[in-house]
């Protein structure tokens, strides 16, 4: 996430925000870190937010590659690792959503 | 307390009604089995629950919302399956490998139509799992909505 140093002072107050978004969120470990002025930029916390993401999605194929060869036997196991993915992707799609829509705001910005 | 704790409770409730699912579906199949390793007929099972307690902790330096959640308790575990006590069912047949001297024999302790109320309970309450998940999702996905209409 290669943002502009201007960008980059928006991106801090969108910091606040986005820590009660991730309250709800298996992100909330990493954000409960994330006060603005810590060691953790929001360049690194981004980056554990997608590792988590993806760390599900990965837990989600497991689950399923387990329940084709037999080690999984219940179904809704399966579902459930599923449907973890999906939120927490969408979760992951909504900031970047926010980030880009910051950005292209900060880009219209007359000087 | 994550997002995803309510999915963890539900699919623990999940997966002890399967287990409930299978121990009927066990019981109907042995319905007329007359001979077991221990001797006797079959004995119908049931499965216990209890609740799957959090470890305790040590609560007096946590936050109120904090406490309360480590009382929650985090989903349904299974105690065991035990054999219901009811004596077997005496049933003449004087023909039947198994008959005693007097021509009865003794068939297991259960009565079908119990059997399938259960089913149906464990199924409804498999059911009423799912549906726990689903508005789970729904709330997660619904406070992504917020501010955008």
């Amino acid at each position: 996430m290669a943002i502009s140093p201007v960008a980059d002072a928006y991106s801090k107050s969108l910091t606040a925000g986005m820590l009660q978004l991730n309250e709800m969120s298996t992100m909330a470990q990493a954000a409960a870190k994330v006060v603005p002025g810590s060691a953790e930029t929001f360049q690194q916390f981004l980056a554990s937010a997608i590792g988590q993401t993806v760390e599900l999605q990965k837990a989600s194929e497991k689950k399923t590659e387990g329940f084709l060869s037999g080690k999984v036997d219940n179904v809704h196991e399966v579902m459930i690792a599923e449907e973890k993915a999906e939120i927490a992707f969408q979760l992951t799609m909504s900031v970047r959503n926010k980030i880009v829509e910051a950005y292209q705001e900060v880009m219209r910005m007359q000087i | 307390m994550n997002l995803f704790s309510s999915f963890e409770i539900s699919g623990s409730g999940l997966s002890a009604q399967r287990l409930r699912m299978d121990t009927v579906a066990n019981n109907i199949a042995n319905v007329n089995t007359t001979r077991t390793a221990e001797g006797g007929p079959y004995r119908r099972l049931r499965v216990v629950f209890e609740p799957r307690q959090s470890e305790p902790l040590f609560l007096l330096p946590l936050e109120p919302k904090e406490r309360a959640m480590a009382q929650l308790s985090q989903g349904v575990r299974v105690t065991g399956v035990s054999p219901d006590p009811a004596g077997a069912k005496m049933v003449y047949d004087p023909g039947h490998p198994d008959a005693d001297a007097k021509g009865y024999v003794a068939m297991p302790n259960i009565n079908i139509v119990n059997e399938m109320v259960d089913m149906i309970s464990a199924s409804r309450a498999y059911e009423a799992n799912v549906t726990a998940i689903n508005d789970a999702k729904s709330m997660a996905l619904k406070a992504l909505e917020i501010g955008k209409a």
